[in-house]
């Protein structure tokens, strides 16, 4: 292409850029007005537009929609047939970005010719036409910044051509701006706001690969622009989906420097609309503004050029979704993930050692947090971790949820808050959309304040908050606050004084220090070995797609409903047994969510027996197993109220602190709420005070273990297992009673009487139950000894 | 070796020998070979309904989860079993009763001596020497 082609383009440019100044003239008078602005970006694009159809119409070649500039390659190919052979540069990617511009290259002459067309213009003070010279200027400036300093000879005469043009045409234009100047000084002076009309002169123009920004005294800066590539944010975990963000450069370049920004464009979700903004832009602006070179270009007109730029791109086509479930498949720990879930998290979480159940504990919590919801009460499981200082509450509960995202992580649908700290209003205000699959870790609850929000949380489907705020008038008006959904919690605390409705509302796990050598000696090594922390991100990415993939909702089948109720009856008369189903329900729910059973299976109710039976009726009794351990100590030790109060022996605070290692307040706190319980029985002399268990609480303890050591005995096998009603051989045994040894016949008698055993094989059948139960005792002489 | 037929035969044993039977407002399981005299007592802790085995005579209280304002009409007998620790509470409640003076030993039955609570309503202005519902050792001690 010959110099020629440049010239005529060149002239087109002008008029284009003069109808568009009509366009600006129109939409200048308020820049800071929200429609004028559209109005202005409108005026740009048209100008875009115009600038396109006319290039192509002169040019086919040279015309390229901004899209293709993710072409780069081909694009290159294009630029050569521009016939612009100095902007073959050895900057592959500039080039790409300037060859769809009509405008010629001026090289280092521009700069003075710039300088000349400053000097004519520069007595037009406030001057929208000067806006259009500085148009012009640009550009000419703007092929300057792309064109490489080693240009031909050749060019240079094209170049000069080119300028004569320029001048020609801002000659012409120069008349027009002193008109334009007088009429704008005088709307100035009636107005008098002369802030808003520097802005207001100030042009910005957002063209394919490139933008423009021109100050009222003519001062320009540009910066081009090419999609470089997207980038996968993973920290933005929507519905298993991540977004790929589109990643542009823009270069912006002054004598022999250039300055490259990556600019990603991010978007966010407001009342179902997408809102799109370039992430650090605060950043971005401020390096172009230190780059800018011209002190008229202002930090708000640079960032009110990213603006227009952006609604420009139209961002949207450019951002993508992509399934994170097609990502984890190919890591082989997601196959182990799905084959054996208990075992990925146990064998990940073991540097902590042992505290499996606690550990199992968490991780049904975890899981829990995702279940649907129930339409009333707690449909999440709770946990409080008891424990004194030291003993690895908090350790333990982070192998596991170290394994998960949390809110530290970046990632937007965390699944675990961490919190150690909160105030008393905080958790109502909680900005998240919903709680439901969120676990809440609070690390000691005793130095919380908010506590009464956690219980409202725990057991309720929404956090509700009726508060007062000011409007805009002043006036205090009620709003109300909701957050959706009940998250789990887990927590942990040093001392029993814990609110009784948090404790009824989750299961509470004690975790006492552990009396093994062996298992102390292997503590201390894996605390030594303790390394850095590794990179958890890519086990974080596989344990959320398999936390989010969990079955919903398992189904409650006839068969496991049954089997529940028949192990819940048995504490039917227990005070909290109504909330003690609804914790055993939750368990059994996330148990078979956690092996993927779409059904609860009797497994996992097996599962939930072996591991917290005892848990579940502690639940009951509103008791946790450190007060069982304080109970049974002091039964043992024979402290045990008497039926007369001489026959009492008791004991007192500080001997039991020392017992189970706690200070004697704490201890205090503990026994006294036993004693609220109605379990111990308590005496002050004046001095001190002192303790014993009363009959409730032995008889208590004494049902407690029976429960405990009858799940034993039938986790010891099928053969002993005894189904004979208790009424019925309580029964039969009252019939023995106050009798030494009985005789077989006597014995036959009582059986077929009181269990119509007539048949001697029904009888002898009785006869082993009896033995196994430990009623009776052979003998060998055809007697009986009654035990 | 016990077949699994034979075990499934003792649960309906029991299913066969045990009955319930509703009175007063709560039901209980009653051996077959017990009579019901309706003798029952009603107590804060929970009730109990006493029957008495045909074959033997002998007195058994069995536990009903029922709680209530004294409501008694039991035998006064040596030989009171029960089957489960529950109807031991009642019945220590019951002698509670009796040594405040809330329930009354009748003496002029004809088989058994009978214990009946007393309406409180006339336990107005009674006022029992010596012992008291303000008896308590903490007071005691703290006084």
């Amino acid at each position: 292409m010959d110099s020629e082609t440049f010239g005529t383009k060149k002239s087109e440019e002008v008029k284009k850029v003069e109808k568009t100044e009509i366009n600006t003239d129109t939409s200048k008078k308020s820049i800071s007005d929200k429609g004028t602005k559209n109005n202005l970006k409108n005026s740009i694009q048209e100008k875009n537009d115009n600038n396109n159809t006319k290039s192509s119409k002169s040019m086919n070649n040279i015309s390229l929609p901004h899209q293709n500039s993710i072409l780069p390659q081909k694009k290159d190919k294009d630029s050569n047939n521009i016939s612009l052979p100095h902007q073959n540069s050895r900057l592959p990617h500039r080039i790409t970005e300037k060859n769809s511009k009509n405008f010629v290259a001026v090289d280092k002459n521009s700069a003075e010719v710039s300088e000349d067309i400053y000097e004519n213009v520069s007595n037009v003070a406030v001057n929208f036409g000067t806006k259009q010279l500085e148009k012009f200027n640009t550009a000419t400036f703007a092929t300057n910044s792309y064109s490489i300093s080693n240009t031909s000879a050749e060019n240079n005469s094209q170049k000069d051509k080119k300028l004569k043009t320029a001048t020609e045409n801002s000659s012409t234009e120069k008349e027009k701006f002193n008109t334009a100047t007088l009429e704008k000084l005088k709307t100035a002076t009636e107005n008098s706001s002369t802030e808003e009309e520097e802005i207001e002169d100030d042009d910005i123009v957002v063209k394919d690969n490139k933008i423009i920004i021109q100050t009222k005294s003519k001062h320009k800066f540009e910066i081009s622009y090419g999609l470089a590539w997207s980038i996968e944010d993973s920290t933005r975990l929507i519905d298993l989906k991540v977004p790929q963000l589109p990643q542009w450069v823009f270069t912006a370049k002054k004598k022999d420097e250039v300055l490259n920004i990556p600019v990603v464009v991010d978007f966010y979700q407001m009342e179902g609309k997408t809102v799109y903004y370039i992430r650090n832009k605060k950043e971005i602006v401020e390096k172009l503004y230190t780059f800018r070179g011209e002190r008229h270009i202002s930090k708000k007109l640079i960032s009110d050029t990213l603006d227009i730029w952006l609604d420009r791109i139209n961002p949207s086509k450019y951002i993508k979704w992509v399934d994170v479930r097609e990502v984890v498949k190919k890591y082989k720990e997601w196959e182990e993930i799905n084959q054996d879930p208990l075992g990925f998290f146990l064998s990940r979480a073991n540097d902590v050692v042992g505290n499996e159940k606690l550990k199992v504990a968490v991780l049904l919590s975890v899981v829990s947090s995702q279940l649907s919801k129930i339409r009333r009460g707690i449909y999440r499981v709770h946990l409080i971790l008891t424990g004194s200082s030291g003993s690895g509450k908090s350790s333990t509960i982070k192998s596991i949820l170290d394994l998960f995202y949390d809110n530290a992580d970046g990632v937007e649908d965390f699944i675990v808050l961490k919190l150690t700290r909160m105030t008393r209003e905080a958790l109502g205000r909680l900005r998240v959309d919903t709680l439901d699959g969120k676990v809440i870790f609070i690390e000691q609850l005793d130095n919380m304040e908010g506590v009464d929000y956690i219980r409202e949380a725990m057991s309720e489907d929404r956090i509700t908050t009726l508060t007062t705020v000011k409007d805009s008038e002043g006036n205090l008006v009620s709003k109300t606050v909701v957050i959706p959904g009940q998250p789990a919690f887990v927590t942990t605390n040093v001392t029993a004084n814990v609110d009784h409705q948090i404790i009824n509302r989750s299961i509470q796990l004690y975790l006492s220090q552990t009396e093994d050598e062996k298992l102390k000696t292997k503590i201390i090594e894996t605390i030594l070995e303790r390394g850095d922390i590794e990179e958890f991100d890519r086990l974080k990415l596989i344990t959320y797609v398999w936390l989010k993939t969990r079955p919903k909702s398992p189904k409650m089948t006839k068969e496991v409903k049954e089997e529940l109720v028949k192990l819940l009856s048995k504490f039917i008369n227990f005070k909290n047994i109504y909330r003690a189903t609804e914790i055993t329900r939750n368990l059994v729910r996330a148990t078979a969510s956690l092996f993927s059973h779409e059904e609860i299976t009797k497994e996992d109710v097996d599962f939930v027996m072996d591991y917290f039976k005892k848990d579940i009726i502690l639940t009951t009794l509103e008791l946790s197993e450190r007060d069982l351990q304080l109970l049974r100590w002091l039964r043992d030790h024979g402290f045990i109220q008497g039926e007369k109060e001489e026959e009492t022996k008791d004991v007192t605070t500080s001997e039991i602190a020392q017992v189970i290692k706690m200070s004697t307040q704490e201890t205090k706190k503990l026994l006294d709420v036993l004693y609220d319980k109605g379990l111990v029985w308590k005496a002050y002399d004046g001095r001190r005070f002192s303790w014993a268990i009363n009959r409730y609480g032995v008889r208590v303890l004494e049902e407690l273990e029976k429960e405990v050591e009858e799940g034993q005995q039938e986790g010891n096998g099928g053969e002993t297992e005894v189904l004979i009603d208790d009424q019925l051989l309580a029964h039969i045994s009252s019939k023995l009673l106050g009798k030494n040894q009985v005789a077989d016949e006597e014995l036959r008698g009582i059986l077929q009487n009181v269990v119509q055993a007539t048949d001697p094989e029904a009888q002898d059948l009785f006869i082993t139950v009896l033995v196994k139960k430990g009623l009776i005792k052979d003998n060998g002489d055809g007697t009986w000894k009654v035990l | 070796m016990e077949s699994p037929l034979k075990k499934v035969d003792i649960k309906s044993i029991a299913r066969r020998v045990f009955t319930s039977v509703e009175t007063h407002g709560f039901t209980v399981n009653k051996h077959v070979n017990w009579d019901d005299f309706n003798w029952v007592a009603i107590t804060p802790v929970g009730s109990v309904v006493v029957f008495r085995d045909r074959t033997d005579n002998m007195i058994y209280a069995i536990y009903g989860n029922y709680k209530g304002r004294y409501h008694v009409h039991i035998p006064l007998v040596d030989d009171i079993y029960t089957l489960d620790k529950k109807a031991n509470d009642v019945l220590e409640e019951v002698w509670n009763c009796v040594r405040y003076a809330q329930c009354y030993i009748d003496r002029t039955t004809k088989e058994y001596d009978m214990i009946y609570n007393i309406n409180p309503l006339l336990l107005r202005g009674f006022t029992p020497v010596g012992i008291g519902q303000y008896k308590s050792k903490f007071e005691k001690k703290n006084s």
